[in-house]
This record gives structure tokens, sequence and C-alpha cells, in this order.
């Protein structure tokens, strides 16, 4: 038996070096992975990148899936949904993987939906998201928005807020998400003082921030985008304003981005995840130690990085529920509703109609330490609904994509 | 509010101006179009945060601030240095080839962008304002951050410096006379190569100051120089290529115009239209504000 | 030979490119993908050809011809989200509180108006820049930089107006002219596309080829190589100029309108000024000045990074681009075509010949890399 693991893990090894062995074909199940390497998405993608192999050399350290170890072949996306679109394709046709995990930001997954669409290949998609889509050839592992921005604003209007600002990068998921909240908080009788967007590649906030202080909000909703969060935040601290004085509640500040903007500016924020680093959970005492094992002390695990590890185990789950690894008898056991993971951030269970996953909802505070608490958090796993067809005030505000 | 606009718009201006100085005189002298200009300002950037992590690992807890006055000098040095070699090995071959210059730079910032991703990996790195210059002066309902301040004040006393080298100095007179004539200096007897290579490595060098500036405004990672180079190429051509007083007035015009639109509109479109007035300028005085005389034709 | 050389050399390039869709039936390229990737190449070589045509030959430098390219593929990608919606709005368009089909649009609903506007809108946007541009003089690297800035600031038109653009996400799920392309039962469809997209390619190379051989090509050329004796040999310059630069955008908007077929999605990136920066990489790569050098360096840099950024090697394969492209300018000022056709043959020429005679064989070479050095002494 020990010469068994032995043989495993040597094979693993040399499934990581991600060569093309053609011998070795019948012993492993080839995987895509696609995030961004390069360019500007770089920064975030690859936490998410390295948390899917980190459950990939998990389960082929523990066997494999159905008898076969995992083979990853990784592309880069480059920060551009051309290259995306392109890479996927490559990935299902060409190098004819079983699934993909893959895509950050919006723009490159519907550059690539058509693609799995088309292909009937299958994606896992790790990040929250502005909802309004469920296709069939994507399993979204991540929050949809009454997994992360319904309920955050609920609680904030729980907690007597009144006065919103609206700050977020000028890109899908923010203006969605605005949406969606305008909706909500118009639905509360409460305000909304200012709806700003920043550029992508903004680096001065110094407009925006006199926008804010001239509309003097409660809290600000902040929906901006990777570097924008850092020029933000470290913009609005110049002037020595903390959570006392603009209290914030982000939807793309994770663990990860606390690090990079500094947990000294951000004490006190409030964030809106699924999971936080510090979640009390057996599974995921052993995912952090794990991860830190792997790719350094020093690193933390973020939301996204958690659902793109959950989407790797959930994964394997379907695949031994089906028994094969092909695409349609894997989507027919996502259909049962009955995948589920014991993931870090608790159970999670896959909608088979959605294709989204139920997961519990936790408002967080940002620590000095760096790490992200829970304030809040729903006893049970949320169910998802991407097009918020059961909120009334989304249905009367007509958010809902045209059929 | 108007008060607080134009504070806004003069900080955005010497941030721009800091990005585009190095340019501007690298550009001017040389006739070279450093595309990875950028990606001094990285180096800049890198270069602060690693004089913050030797400064938290070697020295006590009070005078940890004070890793950032360090880091000013240090970015310099180094991307002087950078910019040093890298004229010797790549820009010195591209004389007089202004457009192969452009090109070859490119692939000099993919592989420094790349090199940044290697050394210090994927994510941003954080770098800390130091204590002094958190919070700000308060007059009224305004706030004056010191850390602006300090920005307007390190691009005043760049511009001092620049202008005491260019106009004082007899190196300032050498690289004056390289400018507007190179064969007749080099007749005199100015070594104009090295000119050339010392002008190329103090304008990466004050590169390398602007992203210790940078480097407190926003994030730190391999991308950060992009965000920045397409306006530093502006504000150089807007000014006219070659002069200081040129390269001031153009990065106002667009700091405070970008500042002023966004009071009435969305970034996103308050950008555009300062790229399309700056268009619209230059096709009335295509050599920009100001002109570097000389008897050449073209 | 030499005179023939180039077209010889297409030919081969066109006959491969014909008989790639038969490999794939027999089976010799797995995945219709590397077949619809190539498609793409086949764009990209059609907007080099542009490219080379104002860079090569005239000597103007757009680094905004991402643009252009974009322009011509958000017009065929709106007939064809049009054809998918039935003519009616699509979902951003709701979202964005749009509610009917605003006006730009119904220009993009039928096909005919479709290839009309997708080639008249970038054409009049060339014209007015150009006219303008080079009747006032600006050239060199002016002309780059607010090429440059051109096409950024219509990245953040583009972003801004997102009801009517989608904004970042640009307008995606869409299929091609002929149907869905992708998969083994839209075989059909792919071919068809692909044998089109190879006529286009033929055509334009047959159009710059015309024109380069004709006396407006050695007009183009003597602009480049002295504007100002060309000027004074009683040419209307910028007439010229802003022709080449109007011609140069409407190839590069037929290439995007071919690329979105394939691609099946279009967004602002194709705008970025990065991306119009490789553009021109591609002509500088395959060698400029030489139509055929643009297509072969469309074709290498592509199908390079497609098989290369990848896996292990992505990390590597940044550090071999870059300085790649930075060599090719340093030492290769021909590229690949001029190592084929200068310094491969002095080196062969070396060889043969004793160290007497390697001397007079290598100087060409040398001295034609220093032409330009003259003009060092710019003021």
């Amino acid at each position: 038996m020990k010469k068994f693991m032995g043989v495993l893990t040597i094979l693993s090894m040399v499934a990581f070096v991600g060569c093309n062995n053609e011998s070795a074909e019948s012993d492993t199940v080839k995987v895509g992975l696609l995030h961004s390497l390069t360019g500007s998405m770089a920064i975030s993608e690859q936490s998410v990148r390295d948390a899917e192999v980190l459950a990939i050399s998990e389960i082929n350290a523990n066997g494999g899936v159905l008898g076969k170890q995992i083979e990853y072949i990784e592309e880069d996306g480059a920060s551009d949904p051309s290259t995306f679109a392109t890479k996927a394709e490559k990935l299902i046709d060409s190098e004819d993987v079983a699934t993909v995990f893959g895509c950050w930001t919006s723009s490159s997954r519907k550059a690539v939906k058509s693609i799995f669409e088309d292909y009937e290949g299958l994606l896992w998609y790790p990040v929250q998201y502005e909802g309004m889509e469920a296709s069939d050839n994507i399993v979204y592992t991540g929050a949809a928005p009454n997994q992360q921005i319904v309920p955050a604003i609920e609680y904030l209007i729980e907690q007597g807020y009144e006065d919103f600002f609206l700050l977020g990068s000028d890109y899908v998921f923010p203006r969605t998400a605005n949406m969606i909240i305008n909706a909500q908080i118009e639905d509360a009788g409460l305000n909304i003082v200012g709806e700003e967007y920043a550029g992508m590649e903004q680096t001065d906030f110094a407009a925006i921030i006199a926008k804010i202080e001239a509309a003097d909000p409660d809290v600000i909703i902040n929906t901006l985008n990777g570097t924008g969060n850092v020029s933000f935040f470290k913009q609005i601290s110049e002037k020595n304003y903390t959570a006392d004085d603009y209290m914030t509640m982000s939807f793309s500040i994770a663990e990860e981005e606390v690090a990079t903007i500094g947990a000294d500016i951000l004490e006190d924020h409030m964030v809106s995840w699924n999971y936080y680093q510090t979640t009390d959970t057996v599974q995921n005492n052993d995912f952090v130690a794990a991860y830190k094992d792997m790719f350094g002390a020093n690193r933390v695990t973020s939301d996204p990085a958690e659902a793109a590890y959950d989407a790797v185990y959930l994964w394997k789950a379907a695949v031994e529920m089906a028994g094969s690894f092909e695409v349609d008898d894997v989507l027919a056991a996502i259909a049962t509703g009955k995948v589920s993971f014991d993931a870090p951030e608790g159970i999670v269970t896959i909608d088979g109609d959605t294709q989204h996953l139920a997961k519990p909802v936790r408002i967080g505070e940002v620590k000095n330490d760096g790490l992200i608490y829970e304030i809040f958090a729903t006893d049970a796993p949320v169910e998802p609904d991407p097009y918020l067809k059961n909120y009334n005030w989304a249905v009367e505000a007509g958010i809902q994509p045209i059929e | 509010m108007f008060i607080n606009t134009l504070f806004n718009g003069m900080s955005l201006t010497s941030i721009i101006l800091l990005a585009s100085l190095g340019l501007s005189i690298t550009f001017g002298l040389m006739r070279v179009i450093n595309m990875a200009h950028g990606e001094f300002l990285m180096i800049g950037a890198y270069t602060t945060y690693v004089v913050q992590m030797v400064f938290s690992k070697l020295v006590p807890e009070q005078f940890q601030s004070w890793y950032y006055i360090a880091s000013i000098p240090t970015a310099f040095v180094v991307a002087f240095l950078f910019g040093s070699l890298l004229e010797k090995v790549v820009i010195s071959r591209l004389y007089g080839r202004e457009i192969d210059s452009l090109l070859a730079t490119f692939g000099i910032s993919l592989i420094l962008q790349q090199l940044a991703r290697s050394i210090f990996g994927t994510q941003g790195v954080n770098v800390k304002a130091p204590d002094f210059l958190f919070g700000g002066i308060t007059i009224g309902n305004l706030t004056f951050s010191y850390n602006r301040l300090f920005i307007i004040f390190s691009v005043v006393m760049c511009i001092v410096i620049m202008w005491y080298i260019m106009y004082r100095s007899g190196f300032g007179k050498q690289m004056r006379a390289v400018m507007q004539n190179r064969n007749m200096a080099q007749c005199m007897g100015i070594n104009s190569r090295r000119v050339d290579n010392l002008t190329f490595a103090i304008g990466s060098g004050i590169a390398g100051i602007a992203g210790c500036s940078i480097s407190l405004l926003g994030s730190v990672d391999s991308t950060v120089g992009q965000s920045y180079i397409v306006y530093a190429f502006m504000v150089v051509v807007l000014g006219g290529v070659g002069n200081l007083k040129g390269s001031v007035i153009g990065a106002c015009i667009i700091g405070f115009a970008s500042i002023f639109a966004e009071n009435y509109t969305s970034a996103t479109i308050a950008k555009a239209i300062v790229l399309f007035i700056v268009i619209l300028f230059l096709q009335k005085r295509p050599q920009g504000l100001f002109v570097v005389r000389t008897r050449e034709l073209d | 030979m030499k005179k023939h050389g180039e077209n010889i050399s297409f030919a081969v390039i066109v006959i491969i490119l014909a008989l790639v869709p038969l490999l794939l039936q027999f089976g010799a390229i797995s995945g219709g993908s590397t077949v619809i990737f190539i498609g793409k190449c086949m764009a990209y070589a059609i907007v080099a050809i542009g490219i080379d045509l104002i860079w090569g030959y005239t000597g103007i430098l757009s680094l905004g011809h991402g643009l252009y390219f974009a322009l011509g593929a958000y017009g065929m990608a709106m007939y064809l989200k049009l054809v998918s919606t039935n003519g009616q709005i699509t979902d951003f368009m709701h979202i964005g509180g749009l509610k009917e089909l605003p006006f730009i649009w119904t220009l993009f609903d039928n096909l005919p108006m479709t290839l009309l506007f997708m080639i008249l809108i970038p054409a009049v946007v060339a014209f007015i820049i150009g006219y303008f541009i080079f009747k006032n003089r600006v050239k060199g690297v002016y002309f780059s930089i607010i090429s440059q800035a051109l096409t950024w600031a219509f990245y953040s038109v583009f972003i801004a107006l997102s009801p009517y653009t989608n904004g970042n996400v640009g307008i995606t799920e869409i299929k091609s002219l002929f149907g869905s392309v992708k998969g083994d039962a839209n075989r059909a469809n792919m071919f068809m596309l692909f044998y089109v997209s190879l006529i286009v390619l033929i055509l334009v190379y047959v159009v710059a080829k015309f024109l380069v051989s004709r006396k407006f090509g050695k007009i183009l050329v003597a602009i480049r190589d002295g504007e100002n004796r060309t000027y004074f040999s009683g040419y209307k310059v910028s007439m010229y100029k802003t022709f080449v630069y109007v011609l140069s955008a409407i190839i590069a908007a037929i290439a995007g309108a071919i690329f979105v077929n394939f691609n099946g999605s279009i967004t602002p990136s194709e705008m970025t000024i990065e991306a119009s920066i490789m553009m021109v990489i591609w002509v500088a790569v395959g060698g400029r000045g030489t139509i055929i050098g643009a297509v072969i360096g469309a074709f290498v840099i592509n199908l390079c990074e497609y098989n290369l950024s990848s896996g292990n090697l992505v990390e590597i394969w940044q550090y071999i681009i870059g300085s790649v492209f930075c060599l090719t300018i340093l030492f290769f000022k021909g590229g690949l075509v001029g190592l084929v056709r200068e310094q491969i043959p002095a080196l062969i020429a070396k060889f043969k010949s004793n160290n007497t005679k390697n001397k007079i064989t290598k100087k060409p070479t040398v001295t034609k890399l220093n032409t330009k050095k003259g003009g060092l002494n710019h003021g």
C-alpha cells in the first residue's frame, strides 16, 4: 500500500510538471485552469489559481478522482477577454479537458460563456458576481447578489444607516450591483446621496473624495475593483478619515486586498462575503494550514480562493456521483441538487436549477491584524437567487433581464 | 469647494508632472521615446517597498517612519542605475531612430514587468504611508493633506534641482548644447555619449522619485507604471519637447482639466474629454506649447 | 526571383492556409479550435498589412490601430447581435434603461448597411483625424502619441456609454455570419467562414501589393525617406498620408469584422494601447516595408503566443517575447524577412568566401542599418 502511495505521489508530481505525458493518459484526467497570470488582473487571480492547484494536489495525494490523477493544464488569459475566449476554446477543444476552472472578471466570463455552451464544456467560476445569469455550462461557486450584496444592505438598514453613497469601478459588476442596491434602498425608503464610477485604471480619487465629502453619507457602498480599492483607501486615509467618519461596506475586498491596502487603513470597515480566513470550522483550519504550507506563511486565504478550492472538490463530488467525467453526466449529477461539499465556509450545495451554490452569508469587519472577523452571519446557507426573483422590490423595479 | 477643487487639481498636476519630468528630458534631449518609463516609476515604487522592509527589520520602532525619507534617494539611485544600464545596452544603439526606440523599449517594459512579478509576486505589495504624512492642515471645513502637500513640495524641489542642473550647471550647458546641435557640441569637445548616458539616467532617477510618491497613493504592483505612462507622454507632447516650462504648463492643463471635468461628469468621461481637448489643441500647435527653436527643417 | 519572391512566399502561405481545414477533416489537426485560431490570425495578418502600408512604407507609426480594428469589429458584432435578438433590444440596453434600440444600432440591422457603415465609420474617423493631423504636419512620434491618446479616449468613451456598448464586457454571445462555427456539428459553417476570410486576406494582399508596386508606392517610400524633398518636388504629401491612413484604417476595420466572426465576442480591450502596439510589433518582427513581412509576423507571433503562453512557460514567455521585440528592433531591422533576404545570405557569403571577402559582403547590411543615422543631428 505504501508503495502504491509512493507511486501516486510520483505520478502527481509528474502531473504537476504539466507535461503532456501521453503514455499515462489512461491514469490521468485533464482539467484546465484559465486565469490571468499577466496583465492587470493577475494581482487578483493568482490566489484563486493557487487555491485550485492546492485542491488538485490534495485530491491527487488522496487517490485522485475515480481512481485517476488530475493533471492540470494552465493557460494565461492575460487579463484580456479575447485571449480568454481563445484559450478556453483551446482547452476544451484541442486539449480535450474534462472541465475548466477559471475566470475572475465578468467580462472574461461573458467572453467564454458562449464558448462553453457551444462546445458543451463545463466552467467552474469561483468569484462573487452581479448575477442575472445562469448558464447550463457554468457552475458559479461564488456568491450571487442575494448571497452578498442584498444581505449586506439589509444588515446596514437594520443597523440604522440612512444615507448611502455608491462608489464603484466603471464596470459591469458595480453597475449591476448598484442597480440592485438602488432598488433595494428605494424600497426601504432611504436615500442614495451619490453614485460615482471610477475608471478602471484610475489612480487619483481626489475629485471623487471631494464629492463624497460634499454628499456626506452615512456609509459608502464600495464596489471598486482591483487597484482602484488601493488608491481609494490610501487617499481617503490621507485626510485621517477612518471608519468613524465614513463607514464603508465593500464587496471586493478580501484578506488579500487588505494586505495590499494596509490593515491600519481598513480597520473597522465592513465587508460582505461568505468566508473569511477566521471562519471557525475544522475544514477551514486545515485549508488555511495547507494553503500557507504550500504557498508561504505570509499568504492569506480569501473568499474567492476558498470558492475556487470548493469548485475543484465539488467537481470531484459531481464526477463521483455521476461515475463519469463526461460533461453531460456531470451536469446530470449536478441537476439532482445533491452535490455538496463540506467546505471551509460550511457545507455548500449546488442548486440543481441555477448551478449556483447555497452558501452562508457573513458580514465581517477588518481588524488591524489584517484579518476579517465575522460580525453577522446567517443561521443557515442562503439559497441562490441569481435573478432576484424572490424579492418583490427587485421584481417591481424590473431589474431582471428580458426573457 | 472651489478651493478644494483647486487644491486637488494642483495635487493631480504635481503627480502627473513628477511622472513626466524624467520623460521630458530624455525625450527632449535624446529624442528617445521610452515606453519603459512607466516601469521606472514601478522600480521607484518597489524600491520604496524594499526600503520599508529593511527598516522594519533593522531600525527601532520610533524611527520607522523615516524609511520614507531614506527611500527617496534610494529610489533615485536604483532607477538611475537601471536607467544608465538601459541606456548603455539598448538606447545608445537607437539614437536617431525615434520610432524604433519606442518599440524596443516596449519590449523592455514587458521584461521589467515580468521581472517585478518574478521577484515580488503577482500580488501587489503594501507601502505604508509614514506617520508624519497622515492627516493634514484643516482650514475651515477644508483639509489639505500632508501627503499631497509633500508631493507638491517634492515636485517643486525636483523642478528647482532640474532647473539648476539644466540651466545653471556646467553639465546642463553641455546637455543643452548636445540637444541643440549634437555635431557642433561634439566638435567643441563635449563627450556626447557621456552626456546622453547621464541625462537618461537622471531622467530615470526622477521617475524613481515619482515612483516613491505614487506608492503612497495607490497600488504597488507590476502594472503600476502603465496607469501613468500615457499622461506622461501627453504632458511632454503638449508642453513641447525638451523644456521644463512646457512640461509644467502641460501638466497643469491636464491636471486641472481632469479635476474640473470630473466635478461635472463621471471619471471615465472626464478622461475622454481631457484627451480630446489635448488632441484638438495639438492640431493647432503640433509642436506643443513651447518650441525649442532650431534651424533644422524637420 | 527576388522580384517575385514575395508573391511566391505569399502563395505558399495561402496554399498552407487553404489546406488547414482539409487537415482538420482528415484528422491531422486535433480540434476545430486550432482552425478557428488560425482564422483569427488571418484577421491579424490583414490588420498587419494595413499597418505595414502606413508604417513600413510611409513611415507613419500609428499606435492606435486597435481603434479601427475595434470599430469594424463592433459594427459587425452589432449586426450579429441583432440577428441573435431578432432586432430587439439587448439585455444590457434593458439594464442600462433603454426602452428601444438606439439610433446607432439601427444602422446595423441589415447586412448591406452593416458592411457599409462598418467601413464608413472608421474611414470617416480616420479621415477627420488624418486630414487635420497631416495638414498641420504633425509627424514622427508626435503622431504616434496622438494616435495613442485617441484610441485611449475612444476606449474610455466605449466604457462610459455602457447602455449602448455594454462597457467593458462588450458585445458577447454572437454567432458568425454563417451561423455557429463552434463544435464538430458546425464544421461546414466554419469552413465557409475560413475560406471567405482567406479570400479577403488574398484581396487585401493584392490591393496592397498593387498600390506599393505602382508609382503611388514609390511616393509613399519617398515620403518616408525624405518628406520635405517629396514636398518640394511638388507632391501633396498630406493628401497621400491621409489617403494611406484612411486606407489602413479601412483594412483594420475589415480585419476586425473578420476577427469578431471567429471570436464570437468583442470587448474594448482590443482598443487598448497595448493591443495596438502589439499589432505594430507583428509588423516589426515580420519585416516592415514588405507586405509579406506583415503577414508572416502576424502569424508567427500569434501562433507562438498561442502555443507558448501557457503552463510553466508563462513566466518565461514574457521574457522571451520582450527580448525578441527588443533584439529585432536593435539588430534585425528588416525583421524575419530581412533576416532571410539579407542577413542569412550575408552569412552564407561570409562562410563561402574567406575572410578577405566577408568585409565587403557584410558592409551593405551595416550601412543600410545606419542610413537613418543622419537624422541623429536633429535639433
